[in-house]
């Protein structure tokens, strides 16, 4: 009897003992946080700096959305991403996957502005007001993709879903109008101004500077009512207002060499190329950075422009290398292949001091403010000095003078001189409404203005994912 | 109280205990037969009677002349004609904790497979052996590449996530479903590392009530491995086995083309391309083929001169023969109280890319001792160690095997330097990726694994009381691994690797599973008749991975040391944790040896699920009818069982592969060692965290029939199944607006699974001299997705990198469609002009040649086989022995994953393409006109992208194989009386000999899988390493 007692408490204690693992099921992982405990201004700045590397993801401002800007251009054809360069895309099939990432760099921001936890400092005020110029400047490039433009009037209540609050993996938001998405960029670029860095200690964050030449372009792009002198005035402050480290590369009294300004692109040399004075803004790459933005030979810039990369597909045409004249310095960032007659570009060069794949990527530069300037005087009416400061730009760079006939187009042809291989020129033909004619080297030789293409579709699997979000009419 | 009255209601005397033994020829003389654990012995008399001291309970070890032993236990003072001899008696099956599944008393579906099929097998791996033996159970391999995963799969795919595989528990420790724990290499299988020479059986548990005893992780079935134990009072005995085998591709009609085909290829190209340009260079008019083909030659292969000898690439990167070395040795005996297995074995195998290897040393140990008759200990441990050498495979243009299938014939392995020619095609159109001469690739990366693994359980059995045990179990899986991968300067592996260095990595895993399971179990008969048998358990298991790697980008020299690198090297180190915590009880009810009902219930605990939802409830019910045993059953059946089960159980489809034990929980992350400008760190979202993340359950209906007739010499069993698998856990993709680019896992699907299974065993003769044995079996299977949470879920790959291992661009799920049914553009054909066309949609009334005009449409099949079928048969005259096994699989579809390597439609100029490209292409070229091919014509560029996803690479799969052929000659009694040798045998053996393919166009393996840990490789041929036939021979000597 005893025996069996014994046996029996034995068995039930050695039970009793593996069920007190019952605790054992609670394990988290010792190298994460638990949400909400985001309080310091290090662990603050940490999320920043994510939002800033998200954006520089090759398929965002890293590569690709710079690429699409020229591969939907007049002047340039390619024997890769077809179905861009062709206008064959739909919801589909589509080369367009800048979409998630400008969001994710959205959601990072609102995790700065929003928080409260952090105890407020200048620095803390600094860091929230840079986050709401990127902000602003990911709803921009949104608004400009995917959907139609304020002037063309059409479509306007499919702007992009603006998504401000706190983390919520199961929002399903709905289109928000295209009034409504500019009114928010207007909003936080304006909050941006107020408490972002007058000089930071490098070009890549955003400062009061950024958020003006982007406020201008911005107004620029709406052309509401008054929406011209306000381009304006914001281009003048960030040509007269800026700190001394913003200055523009060429002067008509001091122009710039030719092989400086190719050195400003693509020199060895770190301290000629990067954190230049022209510089407005540049995206911050380096061995660990282009790993995390998934840089590198397959997928970047220099791969696919430069004439040596792995990927090498980009040509330019030799209507618009005949027209940038032999005196013009930007002639030099074009070289025709004497076996192949290719047209390549210089602008993004794999190599440099630091290794490859890593030299800072231009993204804002001092000659917008001065283009904008321009644009905005010429949009007022006063197209007498707009021609003549076009005329000095032009000059500044050896380049071709205009006549002013058509003074628009003078002032669209000379930004494509300017920016050609930076992504610009798609959005100036979309935002004045005008077609995209190629004159040779096509298969799809024309868009016509406003057409439907000018809207990037959103693809199927967003769709699949978002029961609210609806696809922009015509797809 | 009750329990003491039992104690000594269950004493019986010591008495004498008669009987006969008569096998199918009459009686059994001069058999000798002992009591298991006592001295008594005796032989059987001419009439095969005997009498010997015993007591009911005890068990009769009976051994013929032959050495052929087998097991009686003494229920009764007479105990009749003992039946002796070849029956196809199912073994006892042992499960968790003791608790045993008896063949008579059956209520679940399970197979057995016994150990001569596992014997000297040139298969690395226990699972590969099971293929075409079990019915419901398809199996394919993730390549030919030793060591690599493979994919069983029982019964349908019952979960969207993770692997298919079964549980597989060997010597009662779980140890997971042949997923990957490994860093680097492409695919890795941990049952590997077990000998199917140690292996005594394999008992596949396919229904609720076979599997809810392994509860959570069974839901896709359960496969019980045995490693051979060594048997009480018998003299030791030594085995010792060995076989050679050579290799080569089972399937293989991928040809091709030679120098001169390419060629002509080169200048049908051009013809058919007049007056196009791409990349640069605009096709002018010809006048003469020879033109063209001079143009071609001209432009594109500038190099090339007429009479050079061509460059077979493929013979460039395998070797001329692979083979398979084996070598087995073995001793088992006993005393009275103590058994005890050792063995050890020795494989190699140099397969048929030049840069594999596969080692393999496994020592097994079994070790029985009896303290007393109530108490038993039980030690198992097996070891074992493997050297693997890899190459670097996947997508990646890395691939040696890869890109020898795609390089131009024209152009040499080696420059006029004798360096390794890296100008191996067209540049402008992106022909070749720089760097990757597959020779030099091979020369030049050194893939290797180490990977030690121990196996190993204790277990006490004591039955402390009659009729009620305590059997506790403790079994741990301990594998550590450590691979490495060293890439030479010249080869720029990774987008972001630096000119003129090298690459090396290094990354060690430790991985420990363990599992403590106690059993309490009362097991008793009353009356005669009723025959209950009750049991309470509780089981822990905790499971721990440790990871460190590290890696650099700057390796100067080509040597494993991270000293040599000039650059940052950069280390990380992960762990995760996660654990099990399951009651369960268990009772089965026999009347009369007639009616059995069973029943179990669970509650089972897991760390990985959210809050306040890690436990579950469980539970299975069966009931079985031996109708045999009735009277008023005809005598013609001797086996005629019904039996019927239904269980609900708890799965957790994630949970053996590493890497999402924390995803329910909502984290932050934070690294340092990323800046933006003068700042440093980045903070991310760690994981979004789903909160209601419960146990997928699986609710699981069989029912059966087994019949037997003739004693049992041709048995049926039939079986109809149905599981649903609601609560599925899958991933769910959040809207990208939500910032979080990644996915979570949820609770969002319901699965359903239906089949019948048939298995006919016949034993057809059975004489002195000659005996004749047949298996068939057959299944057929679907599973549909009931509900999914979006109407359309797909899993295409990256438009920029194009297709990888793990994902699939041709099938996708939806509700009420199949799991994983095929979606895509349906190709129509060549017109004729030799453009391609489409139908617009799945009404299949409209025709376009855009492709963007088409929409894609449901196939109405997977690439899960809706039939299996094999069929084995086994000769055996005097001393020779035939077997043979069949394995069919029917109606599904395969896919060619890699069919932008093999055919271009003109897109790559100086790609090389199988000889199709040729002669089935459409072509006005003068000489060779072909307006009536499958392919279209092949234009430079391939605007329309006819080359890329649509129906025209989908191929049904259906085939027939000859599975495995051995031929056996036994010297018998040659040697027995002269040596001490008791068996010397020889034997020939073919593995996948000969395939037959129901679709002509169908050119690779319709066995090939592109990864196996999950079913979105199911049917991919990848190329990456074939599927292989074997040659053996071999010998075993027994003494």
């Amino acid at each position: 009897m005893k025996k069996f007692l014994i046996i029996c408490l034995t068995i039930f204690s050695v039970q009793l003992i593996n069920s007190c693992a019952e605790d054992e099921l609670d394990i988290t992982p010792s190298y994460q946080d638990d949400m909400g405990t985001i309080d310091t201004e290090e662990k603050l700045q940490m999320f920043l700096n994510n939002a800033y590397l998200n954006i520089t993801n090759v398929k965002a401002f890293g590569a690709e959305a710079l690429m699409f800007g020229d591969i939907l251009s007049d002047q340039m054809y390619t024997s890769s991403y077809l179905n861009t360069a062709n206008f064959n895309y739909n919801e589909l099939v589509s080369e367009f996957g800048f979409f998630g990432y400008m969001y994710s760099t959205i959601l990072y921001c609102n995790m700065v502005i929003n928080n409260e936890l952090v105890p407020n400092s200048e620095n803390v005020n600094r860091i929230k007001a840079e986050a709401k110029i990127l902000r602003a400047f990911a709803y921009f490039h949104l608004v400009n993709s995917y959907s139609a433009t304020p002037s063309s009037g059409q479509n306007q209540e499919y702007g992009v879903p603006l998504v401000l609050g706190d983390f919520d993996v199961t929002i399903q938001p709905p289109r928000a109008t295209v009034a409504e998405v500019y009114a928010q960029i207007i909003s936080d670029l304006e909050d941006g101004i107020d408490g972002a860095y007058d000089t930071a200690p490098t070009k890549n964050y955003l400062t009061k500077t950024a958020a003006r030449l982007i406020l201008s372009k911005v107004y620029l792009t709406r052309r509401a009512e008054g929406d011209a002198q306000l381009a304006l005035n914001y281009a003048n402050q960030v040509i007269n207002e800026s700190p001394s480290n913003y200055a523009p590369i060429s002067t008509v009294d001091n122009p710039i060499s030719v092989q400086g300004y190719l050195d400003y692109f693509t020199a060895v040399s770190n301290s000629v190329s990067e954190n230049q004075p022209e510089t407005v803004w540049e995206l911050d790459l380096s061995t660990d950075n282009i790993r995390y933005a998934n840089i590198g030979s397959n997928l970047s810039l220099s791969s696919y422009y430069e004439r040596t990369g792995t990927r090498s597909s980009f040509y330019f045409t030799t209507n618009f290398y005949d027209n940038i004249g032999t005196q013009d310095v930007r002639q030099n960032l074009l070289e025709k292949q004497a076996s192949t007659g290719l047209i390549f570009t210089k602008k993004w060069k794999r190599s440099s001091e630091s290794g490859n794949f890593v030299r800072d990527i231009k993204i804002l530069r001092y000659s917008e403010a001065q283009l904008n300037r321009i644009e905005a005087l010429y949009l007022i009416g006063q197209t007498g000095t707009a021609l003549s400061e076009l005329n000095n730009f032009a000059t500044s760079r050896g380049g071709n003078l205009y006549t002013g006939a058509n003074l628009l187009n003078d002032i669209l042809t000379e930004r494509y001189k300017e920016f050609f291989a930076e992504g610009y020129r798609f959005y100036d033909l979309k935002r004045y409404n005008l077609p995209i004619v190629r004159a040779s080297n096509c298969t799809a030789c024309e868009l016509p203005a406003n057409d439907l293409r000018f809207v990037f579709p959103i693809n199927e699997g967003e769709l699949n994912s978002n029961a609210n979000l609806t696809q922009y009419p015509g797809y | 109280m009750s329990a003491l009255s039992l104690l000594f209601m269950g004493q019986v005397i010591f008495a004498q205990i008669t009987g006969s033994v008569a096998d199918d020829f009459g009686p059994v003389a001069d058999a000798e037969v002992i009591v298991r654990g006592s001295d008594a012995s005796t032989t059987t008399n001419e009439n095969g009677a005997f009498t010997i001291d015993a007591q009911v309970g005890d068990v009769l070890v009976i051994t013929d002349a032959m050495g052929t032993s087998q097991d009686f236990k003494v229920s009764q003072k007479n105990m009749g004609t003992l039946k002796f001899g070849a029956q196809l008696l199912l073994p006892e099956v042992t499960l968790l904790g003791g608790i045993k599944i008896d063949p008579a008393q059956k209520v679940g579906s399970y197979d057995v497979v016994t150990s001569e099929n596992f014997e000297s097998t040139p298969y690395s791996s226990v699972d590969d052996v099971l293929n075409g033996r079990v019915a419901g159970l398809t199996f394919s391999s993730a390549s030919g590449d030793p060591g690599s995963s493979n994919m069983v799969v029982i019964r349908g795919i019952s979960s969207l996530l993770g692997s298919p595989n079964p549980l597989y528990v060997i010597d009662g420790v779980v140890v997971g479903k042949g997923a990957d724990n490994s860093a680097m290499m492409e695919s890795w299988n941990p049952l590997s590392a077990l000998d199917p020479n140690a292996i005594e059986s394999v008992s596949v548990l396919k229904d609720a009530s076979a599997t809810a005893l392994y509860g959570s992780r069974g839901a896709n079935g359960v496969i019980i491995v045995k490693t051979k134990q060594g048997k009480y009072n018998q003299k030791t005995r030594f085995s010792f086995s060995t076989e050679m085998a050579v290799q080569d591709r089972a399937f293989e009609n991928l040809k091709l083309m030679n120098g001169d085909e390419y060629i002509k290829y080169g200048g049908m190209l051009m013809w058919n391309s007049q007056g196009e340009s791409f990349a640069g260079v605009t096709v002018p008019t010809f006048s003469s083929f020879e033109e063209a083909t001079q143009f071609y030659l001209t432009n594109y292969e500038p190099q090339y001169t007429v009479g050079d000898p061509y460059t077979d690439w493929t013979d460039a990167v395998t070797r001329d023969v692979s083979s398979v070395k084996t070598y087995n040795f073995s001793a088992s005996g006993g005393g009275e109280n103590t058994s005890f297995r050792l063995g050890g074995s020795y494989y190699e195998n140099k397969p048929w890319v030049r840069d594999g290897l596969f080692n393999r040393i496994s020592l097994n140990s079994a070790v029985e001792h009896k303290a007393s008759d109530r108490l038993k200990f039980n030690m198992n441990v097996n070891y074992s160690n493997i050297d693997r050498d890899t190459y670097a495979g996947g997508r990646a243009s890395a691939s040696p095997v890869n890109s020898a299938i795609m390089l131009s014939p024209l152009r040499t392995v080696y420059d006029e330097e004798g360096n390794y020619n890296q100008n191996l095609g067209n540049t402008a159109t992106q022909d070749v990726t720089i760097g990757f001469n597959p020779v030099g690739v091979q020369d030049g990366t050194i893939e290797n694994a180490l990977v030690n693994t121990v196996i190993g359980s204790v277990s006490a059995d004591w039955e402390f009381i009659k009729n009620v045990s305590f059997n506790s179990l403790y079994g741990a899986q301990y594998q550590w691994l450590k691979e490495t991968r060293l890439i030479a300067p010249y080869i720029p592996y990774f987008t972001t690797s630096i000119d003129d260095r090298g690459y090396y990595a290094d990354a060690r895993t430790q991985v420990l599973d363990w599992n403590w399971t106690n059993t309490l179990s009362y097991i008793n008969k009353f009356a005669d008749k009723h025959d209950l048998q009750v049991y309470l358990g509780m089981e822990y298991q905790d499971h721990k991975y440790d990871y460190l790697g590290s890696s650099t980008l700057g390796m100067t020299r080509f040597l494993p040391y991270f000293g040599f690198s000039d650059e940052e090297v950069v280390t990380s180190n992960v762990d995760y944790r996660w654990t099990q915590i399951s009651y369960f009880s268990r009772l089965n009810y026999i009347f009369d040896n007639k009616y059995i009902l069973s029943g179990q219930f669970r509650r089972d605990g897991n760390s990985t699920l959210g809050e306040n939802k890690k436990f579950g409830n469980f539970w299975s019910a069966g009931a079985s009818w031996n109708a045999h045993n009735e009277d008023f059953m005809p005598d013609v059946f001797s086996t005629f069982t019904l039996r019927g089960s239904y269980g609900v159980l708890g799965n957790i489809p994630y949970a053996d592969q590493w890497g999402p034990q924390y995803d329910a929980q909502a984290s932050l992350g934070y690294n340092s060692s990323y800046t933006w400008g003068a700042e440093t760190g980045v903070g991310f979202i760690g994981s979004p965290g789903n909160t209601d993340l419960v146990w997928e359950e699986s609710k699981h209906l069989d029912l059966g029939l087994d019949l037997g007739f003739f004693n049992n010499r041709l048995k049926f069993t039939f079986d109809y199944y149905n599981k649903i698998t609601d609560l599925a856990i899958f991933s769910v993709d959040p809207s990208s607006t939500s910032g979080y680019l990644g996915t979570y896992y949820g609770n969002i699907a319901t699965l359903d699974n239906k089949g019948y299974e048939l298995s006919i065993d016949g034993t057809l003769i059975n004489n002195e001299n000659f005996k004749w044995f047949m298996n068939l079996n057959g299944s057929f299977q679907e599973t549909y997705v009931d509900e999914l949470y979006q109407d359309l879920v797909t899993f295409t790959s990256d438009p920029e990198t194009g297709p990888s291992d793990s994902d699939n661009d041709f099938v996708a799920l939806a509700p009420g469609h199949l799991l994983g049914e095929y979606y895509t553009i349906l190709w129509g054909g060549v017109d004729e002009e030799g453009n391609p066309w489409y139908w617009t949609d799945g009404t299949k009334t409209e025709k376009t040649s855009v492709k963007s005009e088409a929409e894609k449409a449901w196939m109405g099949k997977n690439a899960f086989p809706r039939y299996v079928a094999g069929i084995s048969s086994d000769w055996s005259y005097k001393n020779i022995s035939l077997s043979v096994m069949f394995a069919g699989q029917f109606d599904f579809y395969v896919q060619n994953a890699v069919h932008s390597y093999t055919i271009h439609d003109g897109r790559f100029p100086t790609r090389n393409q199988i000889t199709g490209a040729l002669y089935d292409s459409w072509t006005d070229a003068p000489g060779m006109e072909n307006h009536n091919a499958s392919n279209p014509m092949a234009v430079l560029g391939d605007i329309d992208e006819s080359r890329l996803e649509s129906s025209r690479f989908l191929n049904k799969g259906d085939h027939i194989r000859l599975k495995e052929l051995k031929l056996t000659y036994s010297f018998g009694d040659l040697f027995k009386n002269s040596t001490r040798i008791d068996n010397f045998s020889i034997y020939f053996r073919g593995t996948n000999l000969w395939t037959y393919a129901f679709d002509d166009d169908l050119n690779y393996d319709p066995e090939s899988n592109s990864n196996s840990w999950s079913w979105i490789g199911k049917g991919r041929y990848w190329y990456s390493a074939p599927v292989l036939r074997t040659y053996s021979l071999g010998i075993q000597i027994d003494f």
